[in-house]
Parts: structure tokens; sequence; C-alpha cells
């Protein structure tokens, strides 16, 4: 008896060394719930810390992997997440593997409401997640244009907007922070955004944080924050190729017929992405031409990012963004008149700006233990335009910033997120003057979660900002949030905010002319600040309905609008405005497995009050509404989009009252409808999509900010290969 | 949630119009006025008149007649583009006929209604008939453009009379 135990485990320790000394191959296809191949998808051997990415036809293999147990996890954005315990005890393990997609319960994980990961529907701030299939389906090509269908979020001209934290000011300040992987992007000069410095083609996706975010991200995210996340360097070479072709159609009115050529645009974008040991990388460029469907607004820009990542090892890892356009845009202020309403005053044609602005970041990741993370972010903004035409204004900025954060998961109930950060800027200019600036900020924030299940969120950041002449200010942004777990499918928030916006160069110290409108520099400005607080519910009625309903309430102090001196009929921005913004959202996600029907439907009700005039806040529609409808049968995919913003109360009637923007007091609600359809032939071994968008289809005129007639009805086709 | 999005659907076609239209014309017009030889240096003032009756007197030079006056014209233009939705000191232009549109120029440094105080420097001709003031006939809705004057400081237009 002794002697067969001897021989039986001499022959099980043979058989197991036999295993183990082997290798094969884990191969297979993964295909949608419609037997749809999957290309990009993430195939990764857990244990080995080994992966790869599907191919066009949605197969992939990993060579090389030791017999035995592992764990393989197969994940894509929009899919639900699946992990699968294999046995590889031959030379080839062919897996056929589907993935289906995810409910419409939020399944999503952000990063941005704390800086760090976490559930969105433990967030206590309402968020909103953008996954960035809609950006290929509509066509979109700049970024503000695909945050015009974000439910609370609107934009006026090039102006963000959420729920009614900005108006329009002219390109000068944002209440938004704007960041490409939670790097800010608001210029050293105007403290703008540049729209076109987003990489559209790159993006993983968007998170939206709604309301004030100064305890964690500082003056700029007074409204809220956008966190445009890049998209991952792909395990195996993978080439993107885009190119795109459009026309506007003819003006409604014959009167405003101005051109009788045909009005195109077109872009071509070409990526590529890779992994090369230790090296990784994704690199794009693009060029997009846009005649404008308005008489000197023409446009043309050649665009390139880079993401390049070298990981040292599992826990550390070092990224550098690079990003950056130059371009060539024509100036369209206002209409000459609501007659000739696609054309500026004569004395505006021929002016043009020339742009240059690029942006770089080192990235630095490392995972300390399994409960200490730290992220370090140093970047560079350089900034520079160039007015070509008899103004020849001209500005350049530079803007340096670097942040460190720690993260310490001090036990399964407590989590501290904390850091600092420091900015630097010069500004050299012949409107803006010669400047500088400096900001220093701290903060932290502590979550606990008690098991009924309640988490709490405490936190605070102290900023010092100092503005050339103007006397430095230091501001402490505190936060406190709460998310309530009432069960499975019901989620309760709320929250207290407080934030604070110092002003931006541009709103100091403008001197300048523009269409006959003179602003004025207002070196005695000083910062915004804001308090509200938030009151949010999410239900899931099942995994095909979900509702989310918030309330919300802002006060704001010293709010800076830009306003006209009637002594002299000249701009200046002033603390001028008490102001109080109060609303109600709702967000219905609603689908149809069963006829592949999707459908989103959000509402915004904004009550903004001017408490000083007694007047709603200017460019502020006070209803907001967003449908979007979408049906994909077999490899065809159809959409509809709407949006509906109320006619604005309050505009810059000054304007109109001088005689400087003719008509401008005309003005309409917004009722935009879109359609789409698209096919996806990578079931038919092509690798490529194709998109066809039609956009204002109704062909309806309207403005966002006065004496500017919004994009007349355009149609586009978009072809997009990836292979 | 059927019924919803087709109550959306209904909705959106039953309240959508165009939007913003051109709107009606404002009726008015516009032209260049031409300044031959050289100016002459007893000019302060020099503008632009429209009146609705022809200038068969010195009374006729009077504010009830006088229907637009523009701003002041720089003093040794030699081309000038004018406007009347753009370039008003004083009255609207409707739409209506006017017998006389002339420019007018005085050495006084304010405007007065005095007849004696003023030449006529240019007269509005009509392209088919040059031997009479022309008149300015402006429909309904509707902006007249390129009304030209030219004003020959060698070769004065009639005066009307009242004048010195």
């Amino acid at each position: 008896m002794v002697k067969f135990f001897k021989l039986l485990s001499l022959a099980t320790i043979i058989l197991y060394s036999q295993i183990f000394a082997q290798k094969g191959t884990i191969s297979g296809r993964v295909t949608d719930n419609k037997n749809v191949p999957l290309v990009g998808v993430n195939v990764f051997l857990k244990d080995l810390s080994a992966g790869t990415a599907t191919n066009m036809k949605g197969n992939f293999s990993l060579k090389d992997i030791p017999f035995g147990k592992h764990s393989l996890k197969i994940s894509m954005v929009g899919y639900r997440t699946i992990t699968k315990n294999i046995f590889l005890n031959k030379k080839i393990l062919n897996l056929n593997l589907r993935l289906t997609p995810t409910s419409i319960t939020f399944e999503d994980v952000i990063v941005t409401a704390s800086k760090h990961e976490q559930k969105l529907l433990e967030s206590p701030v309402s968020a909103e997640v953008i996954n960035p299939e809609i950006i290929s389906k509509k066509n979109f090509t700049k970024f503000d244009d695909l945050l015009r269908y974000a439910p609370g979020v609107n934009v006026t001209l090039d102006q963000v907007s959420i729920r009614g934290s900005s108006g329009y000011s002219r390109g000068a300040g944002t209440r938004v922070l704007i960041a490409i992987d939670g790097v800010p992007i608001f210029t050293g000069d105007t403290g703008e955004i540049i729209w076109e410095l987003v990489p559209i083609t790159d993006i993983e996706r968007v998170e939206i944080i709604k309301g004030a975010a100064s305890s964690l991200y500082g003056s700029t995210a007074i409204g809220g924050v956008i966190n445009i996340i890049t998209k991952k360097i792909s395990r195996k070479m993978l080439t993107f190729i885009k190119s795109y072709v459009g026309a506007y159609d003819k003006p409604r009115y014959s009167e405003w017929v101005w051109s009788h050529k045909t009005r195109t645009f077109n872009g071509f974008t070409i990526a590529n992405s890779n992994k090369i040991g230790k090296f990784g990388y994704a690199v794009s460029l693009s060029k997009i031409h846009d005649m404008s469907y308005r008489q000197n607004e023409g446009k043309s820009r050649f665009s390139g990012y880079l993401k390049a990542r070298y990981n040292f090892n599992n826990n550390l890892n070092l990224t550098f963004l690079a990003n950056g356009f130059i371009g060539n845009r024509e100036t369209f202020n206002f209409w000459k008149n609501s007659r000739e309403a696609l054309k500026p005053p004569e004395s505006d044609i021929g002016q043009k700006v020339r742009s240059e602005r690029s942006l770089y970041a080192l990235i630095f990741n490392d995972k300390l233990s399994g409960n200490i993370s730290l992220n370090s972010k140093l970047s560079f903004y350089r900034s520079f335009w160039k007015d070509e035409s008899e103004s020849a204004n001209r500005s350049s900025s530079n803007l340096y910033r670097g942040e460190v954060q720690s993260n310490f998961k001090l036990n399964e109930n407590w989590f501290l997120v904390t850091g600092a950060e420091f900015t630097s800027g010069i500004v050299k200019s012949n409107i803006f003057g010669k400047h500088t600036s400096f900001g220093f900020a701290a903060y932290s924030q502590m979550e606990y979660k008690l098991n009924f299940p309640l988490k709490l969120t405490l936190g605070a950041r102290y900023d010092y900002n100092k503005i050339s002449t103007i006397k430095g200010e230091g501001s402490i942004s505190p936060k406190f949030g709460l998310n309530y777990k009432l069960n499975e499918s019901t989620y309760l928030r709320a929250n207290f905010l407080n934030g604070f916006r110092a002003p931006s160069l541009a709103e100091a110290f403008t001197s300048t002319v523009t269409s006959g409108i003179k602003v004025k520099p207002n070196p005695k400005l000083k910062s915004e600040s804001n308090y509200g607080f938030e009151l949010g519910i999410n239900h899931s009625f099942n995994s095909n309905f979900n509702i989310d309903f918030a309330l919300f309430q802002n006060e704001y102090f010293d709010m800076i609008e830009p306003s006209i001196d009637l002594t002299d009929g000249e701009i200046t921005f002033q603390n001028v405005t008490r102001a109080r913004i109060q609303g109600a959202e709702a967000i219905v996600k609603y689908q149809i497995p069963r006829f592949n029907i999707k459908t989103r439907l959000g509402y915004t009700y904004l009550w903004t009050r001017d408490l000083n005039k007694q007047k709603a806040l200017k460019y502020r529609p006070r209803h907001l509404a967003y449908l979007q409808l979408e049906y994909t049968p077999s490899i065809f995919t159809f959409g509809l989009d709407f949006r509906y913003w109320s006619k604005v109360e309050e505009i810059d009637f000054e304007l109109v009252e001088l005689g400087l923007v003719p008509n401008g007091d005309t003005r309409v609600e917004v009722f935009v409808l879109d359609l789409r359809a698209g096919v996806n032939l990578y079931s038919l071994s092509v690798p490529a999509n194709i998109y066809l968008n039609l956009n204002n289809v109704l062909n309806y005129n309207y403005v966002e900010m006065i004496g500017n007639i919004s994009p007349i009805r355009n149609i586009s086709l978009n072809l997009e290969f990836l292979f | 949630m059927k019924k919803l999005l087709f109550f959306i659907l209904a909705f959106i076609l039953v309240n959508c119009n165009g939007g913003i239209e051109p709107g009606l014309q404002q009726p008015g017009f516009s032209g260049t006025i031409y300044f031959k030889g050289e100016w002459p240096d007893s000019v302060n003032l020099t503008i632009l008149v429209l009146f609705k009756n022809e200038l068969k007197d010195s009374s006729d030079f009077s504010a009830e007649n006088l229907s637009y006056v523009s701003e002041l014209i720089p003093k040794g233009v030699k081309k000038y583009q004018y406007n009347t939705l753009k370039n008003s000191l004083f009255g609207k232009v409707d739409a209506g006929t006017y017998d006389y549109l002339a420019v007018a120029q005085s050495p006084k440094k304010t405007i007065s209604l005095s007849r004696a105080d003023w030449t006529i420097a240019g007269i509005y001709y009509s392209p088919t008939d040059s031997t009479h003031p022309g008149k300015v006939i402006i429909p309904e809705n509707t902006f007249v453009e390129h009304l030209d004057i030219t004003c020959d400081f060698n070769n004065p237009p009639p005066q009307p009379p009242g004048g010195n």
C-alpha cells in the first residue's frame, strides 16, 4: 500500500511537471450578441499580466502560455466585462466568447468625481459618462459639438455651461474646467478652452461632473469639470483611418444666399497605436477644412497627438502626452443684419486669426503598494494667436502646471486623496499686456464607507492665486457629500459644494476694439465664488429602464460678467452680479433589447437670477431637453438626436441698442433635429464603418449668441477603417 | 414610454417652424458721393439732405419738408459711402417719393435751418435725366442702392431759391 502511494505520488509529480513545463496557445473569437465580431477587445490573463486585443475579425491569440489554470478577462467599453477561468492542457485552446452590451443601469466607472476610480452610482455628485462611439456615429469634428448633446450642458458659440454656470464672455475665462487625462487645458492668457486642441478621434470616454468641483480642481471648476480620457495604447499594432466629406445646404431664405458655390467641409485622420515590450504609443495626425455656411468664416487646421508610455514594471509607468494644432480661421463676429444674416459687416471681411496651440504633459503613476498610489503631472501649455487683419492683435502665453497626488486606501472603509499643485503663467500680448500669474493649491478628501451602506465624502482645498498687479487672493473650498444605497436598484446622493474662480488675465487686462466694440481693462477685478447643494436619486426599474433625478441650487457672489459702461459705451468685466441658479434635472434611459432600440431623454429646468437686477442671467435658457434614439438592426445603425433650448430671456441688449449688432435681439427657441445611419462592415470581413449624418434636418435657424446663425442643414459621409 | 416618444416627436413637428426669418426690409437707400476738385476752405459742415418736396422757395428749406440728414461728411474726402439706415443724424426714411436729394455745405460750425447758411454742392439726378433733380422712390420694404451723387466744386449745380 505504501509502495502504491509512492508510485502514485511520483506519477502525479511527473504529470504535473510535464503540464507545467509545456506551453500552449489560447486563441479564439469575440463577438457581440448578434454574432458581429468585435475589434479591439482587451483579452487579458490576469495571473500572468499578459494580454492582447482582437483583430478586425474579432480573433485573438495568446502564445507561449504555460499549461495550467488561468483567469481570462475580456473587456471592451460599452460591453459587460467577463472573467473566465480556463484550464490549458493542450497545444491550442480555442474559445468562442460573446460580449453583451452593458445594461443602461450605471455600470460605468469614473475617475473625475473624486480623482480615483469609483462606480458612477457611488459618486456623491451628478456625473455623466459619454462613450466614444457617438463621436464616430455623429461625425463630431470639434469637441464642443459633442457637448451640445449632453443633458444639462449648453454651449453658447464656444463657451460651455453646465447647469447654467456660464453665459457668454467673448472667450474670456471659463467656469467649467476641461482636462485631458486630468491635465487642465485652459489657456494662460484668456483662460478659455480651445476646443480644437481636444484630440477628438483619440477619446476613450468623457466624464462630466455637474456642479462646483473647486474642492478638488480649484479655480475654473466653479461650474463643473469635463475630463476627456484618451484611448488606451493598443497591445497590438492598430491603425485607424478616418475620412469625411460634407456640404451645407442652401440657406432657407433667398435673402441669405451670399455664395453660389456649394459650401463644403472635409477632414482626414490617420492614427496608429502599438506596444513594443515595455514601451507603447498612440499617435494621430488630422487635417480639417471647412468653407463654412457663412461669409468670412472658413477654417482649416492641422493637428497632431502623441501618447507614449513606458512601463517600468506593473506598478510604475511614465506617460508623455503631446498635443497641438496649427490653424487659420476667418473671423465672423456678428451678422450684418437679420436680412443678411450669413454675412458679416463689410468692415469685418478679410479678418482672420492664425493660431498655434500645443500641450505637453508628463504623467507619472506609481503604485507604491496595494493601498497607496502616487500620481504626478507636469504640463506646459503654449498658446499663440495672431489676428492677421488691420488690428494685428496677437498674444502668446505659456502656462506651466504641476500636480502631485496620492491615493491612500487606509482600509476597506477609509480612502484618502491628497494633493498639491502649482501653476505659473507668462503672457505677452498687445491687447492684454505683459503679465505673469502664479497659483498654489493643496487639497485633501476623505471618503468613509459605513456598512448600511452609506458613503461619506469630506474634503477641502486651499488655493492662492496672484495675477500680475492684482492683489493675491486665497480661497478655501470645502465639500461634503454622501451617497446612500437604498437597495440594489436605488441610490440617493447629496452634496454641499463650495467653489471659486479667479479672474483670467483677459478679463482683467483686455484692451482692444473688435467689430466696433471696445473692451477696456479692469485691474480691480476680484475672484467670484459660489456655494451650492444638490440632492439626487437614481433608480433602475429593471435592467432596461433607469431614471436619474436631481435638484440643485447655487448661490454666486461677485460673479464676473462682461457689461457695458454706459458712460462711454465700452465693455468691461466687472464683479457685478449676486446671482442664484436653481433647477431640476431628469435623465431617463430606456432600451428594448428585443428590438435593438435604445433611447435617452434628458430635461433640465433652470431658474437663473441676477439678484441685483431681478432679471434672468444672460444666455441661459430656462428649459433644455434632449432626446437620443438609436435602432441597431444587425450590422446597421440608425439614430435620431433632438435638442430643444427655450428662448433665452436676457442677452446683451446694450449691443443692440448701441447699433453694434443690428437686429441683434432677434432670437428664438432652439429646435435641432439630426438623423444618422451607419453600417458596420466588420462582419463582412471589411474593417470599416460608414456613417451618414444629416444635421439640422429641419433647416431651422437659431442663434446661440446674438447675431450668429448656428449651422444650417448639412450632410456628411464618414468612412472609418481600423486594422 | 412609446407614447412619450410619440408625443415628443409630434411636439417637434408641430412647433418647429423655420426659426429666425430675415424680417421685413427697412426702407432706405444708399450710394456713393464723389467729390471732384479742391474742397473750399470756407466749408465747415457737409451733409446729405433729403427733402420730401422740391425746393421752390426758401421756406421749403424747413424741418417739415426735411426727411433725412446724414452724419457729417468728413472734409477733404474724395469719396463717401452713405447708408440711410446707418449714417443718420436726423430722420428715418419711410417708403415714398422724395423730390430732392442733395449734398449741402455750410461755413457754419453748427447745423441751422436757415437756407442762407447753405450751398448745394451736388444733386442727385436720375440716370436718364441730368437736367432736373431726380426723384427718389422708395417702395415698401425696399432698400434702394446706388443713388450716387457727384459734387464738382469747379462746376456747382443750380442753387435752389433763397441762397446767398
